[in-house]
């Protein structure tokens, strides 16, 4: 047997290590994506304050803190019995619109558009950023811009854009003044507009390049979760848990009931779990065959809602299923779905902006400790992030359990990339443009990895190990 | 227009996790700059956490650039537990690592682009950890914490001109 392994290593531990095994024919046997994530959070968050934990939270991760703010915001609004004044919740869905525009922007643009605007084939020296700033200048300056933008409209509502404090429990800790909503609406403009180049920019230049690819890497069938409002509208910050099946039926659920319909699963290769759709079965990450797995993400919301709240994402998400269906399978259109949803956010805040609501100063009621259990939960960029928390009577946290985006994503993960090996690899021929295409339909996920620990050990990008049955390493193929 | 960083001459980043240990060196050293020293006008001194490739990535697309930016970062180079030390980032592996996620601290290839394609000069200040942990254990280790001020007044004397 042959093991070709797919490491991205940088100074860090903690990354996607990429497992492929071949057999004595030179084909796919199996397939593991192996993700180390940061333990022993629940375990340090114990005994705390439950108000403590919107602040802290923020430090589990510098890529979504907007995401975990909230969610631990809305947990404890739960579980101190309380709802925040209309404009407390405003505000915060206007955060939450405002980090994903600059969330999408970056994915897209940084992370997975380099693989389409570039090019999987092209040099994996250009492959990146930089290359977009070199071939493409003037996208990368309007790219750049509107994350400024994004960055200077959160500091101009909550004070700070990296490590917020101003969810509470209860709301909102800063009313927003007319004069800041005034500073606020140019600049929603400018970002509205960005979406929609963005939009048709791609959907001209980007995506007819790889509608071949993209309808055949990383390709599996599977069930959605995502968050709708009582009529099925798509809703990010708030409302109840809609789980499609494959054939797109579904069931509703609160949050705060997730754990009668979501197990988690452990396998011994990796300490990430691997939730499951409880009621659908036994889970099965047989790609010919799979059972019980759901995807959230992109994909899965623009899947599972039937709607948008604002008419140019609704026309988009007309437009994608006239062109692919509902649900769409298609690993690689989360980057499509990622656009409307960019879109949708960009309309948010222009709408969120006009409602004259949004700068009344109650933004907040005041909290109680109590003994409780909460759940809260928002739509994270890379998935439906979950808060649990229960506490004792003077508040402190007695058990927590946190479900991220990637998590539940972590057996289609490695079930995209069990389908593209399967697909690229044959009689034991690849190359690096195969490799590099399985790297897309992880990408495709935008998953988020660990942000845990530091060392300098930085030796290896992405490195293809072959070892034959017993072990030995035959052959070492490098990106570099 | 943008965020204070993009507007300041010289960017100093503290990065790093603040629970996971010795991690949080850099972010600790940018504390103690904003609340202790005086921080001149053309300065930015900002606790970047685990986002710095974000602020990073975005100025390689900027038009208005910092001249200088001043990584300050936890790291572990098998020195002694505490010791300083500037990184020369010519002695990194030339490898082109890493865009699967943003949650690292900057990798070599995006720091070396910064310097040779935008023009800006950058300076990678190190403090080697006692000990890493993929585990939450907030709190720095005696030696590191020991070497926080140091590394504070180093930065002062050297970018605060």
């Amino acid at each position: 047997m042959k093991t070709i392994t797919i490491y991205p290593v940088t100074r860090l531990e903690g990354h996607a290590k990429v497992t492929i095994n071949l057999d004595d024919d030179g084909n796919v046997a199996d397939t593991f994506v192996n993700v180390v994530e940061l333990r022993g959070f629940e375990k340090f968050c114990i005994g705390r304050p439950a108000e403590e934990l919107p602040r802290i939270v923020t430090s589990i991760c510098g890529v979504c803190p907007w995401s975990h703010h909230l969610a631990s915001a809305k947990t404890n609004d739960a579980v101190f019995g309380v709802t925040p004044p209309p404009a407390g919740i405003k505000l915060r869905e206007l955060c939450n619109a405002v980090a994903y525009t600059e969330e999408h922007i970056l994915h897209f643009f940084f992370l997975a558009g380099p693989d389409y605007v570039m090019g999987p084939d092209s040099d994996y020296s250009v492959r990146n950023v930089i290359g977009i700033a070199q071939t493409n200048p003037e996208i990368g300056k309007k790219v750049v811009r509107n994350r400024h933008l994004g960055a200077q409209m959160l500091n101009i509502i909550s004070g700070k854009c990296i490590h917020p404090v101003t969810a509470v429990p209860g709301g909102f800790s800063k009313p927003l003044t007319e004069d800041e909503r005034q500073q606020l609406l140019p600049m929603a403009k400018e970002v509205l507009e960005f979406a929609m180049f963005a939009m048709s920019y791609t959907k001209e230049n980007v995506f007819p390049k790889y509608l071949d690819t993209v309808k055949t890497v990383g390709v599996i069938n599977t069930g959605f979760l995502g968050t709708v409002t009582d009529d099925g509208t798509l809703d990010l910050y708030d409302g109840k848990a809609r789980l499609m099946k494959p054939d797109g039926s579904y069931e509703e659920f609160e949050y705060a009931d997730y754990t009668e319909y979501i197990s988690e699963h452990i396998e011994p290769w990796t300490y990430m779990k691997f939730p499951y759709a409880k009621k659908w079965g036994n889970i099965s990450m047989d790609i010919d065959n799979p059972s019980a797995i759901y995807r959230t993400n992109s994909l899965a919301r623009i899947n599972v809602c039937d709607k948008f709240s604002t008419p140019l994402a609704q026309a988009e998400l007309e437009e994608f299923r006239e062109k692919f269906g509902r649900p769409c399978q298609l690993t690689l259109l989360y980057n499509w779905a990622r656009l409307i949803e960019l879109l949708y956010n960009a309309e948010k805040i222009n709408e969120l902006l006009e409602d004259p609501e949004i700068t009344s100063k109650e933004t907040r009621v005041p909290v109680t400790p109590r003994a409780a259990r909460g759940v809260g939960s928002v739509e994270a960029p890379r998935g439906t992030l979950i808060h649990d928390y229960e506490t004792d009577e003077n508040g402190m946290i007695t058990d927590i359990n946190l479900i991220v985006g990637t998590t539940h994503n972590n057996a289609p993960i490695n079930m995209s990339v069990n389908q593209a090996a399967k697909t690229l690899i044959k009689d034991g021929k690849y190359d690096e443009t195969i490799l590099n295409t399985i790297e897309m339909s992880i990408r495709a996920y935008d998953p988020c990895l660990s942000c845990a620990t530091h060392k300098l050990d930085g030796t290896i990008a992405v490195k293809l190990e072959i070892r034959d049955s017993g072990g030995k390493v035959i052959d070492t193929i490098a990106n570099w | 227009m943008g965020p204070e960083w993009y507007d300041k001459s010289v960017l100093i980043l503290g990065c790093g996790n603040i629970l996971i240990g010795d991690d949080g060196f850099g972010p600790a050293v940018a504390q103690l700059l904003q609340s202790d020293f005086e921080v001149p006008a053309d300065v930015c001194v900002f606790d970047a956490g685990t986002s710095v490739r974000e602020i990073l990535f975005d100025t390689v697309l900027s038009e208005k650039k910092p001249s200088k930016i001043v990584i300050v970062d936890a790291m572990d180079c098998g020195r002694e537990p505490g010791e300083l030390f500037m990184l020369d980032i010519d002695a990194l592996p030339k490898v082109k690592i890493d865009d699967f996620s943003m949650h690292q601290i900057p990798t070599s290839n995006l720091l070396r682009e910064l310097r040779d394609h935008c023009g800006i000069e950058v300076i990678v200040i190190g403090c080697q950890v006692a000990n890493t942990s993929n585990s939450v254990n907030p709190g720095l280790s005696k030696p590191v914490e020991a070497t926080v001020k140091t590394a504070a007044e180093l930065i002062a004397n050297e970018h605060f001109s």
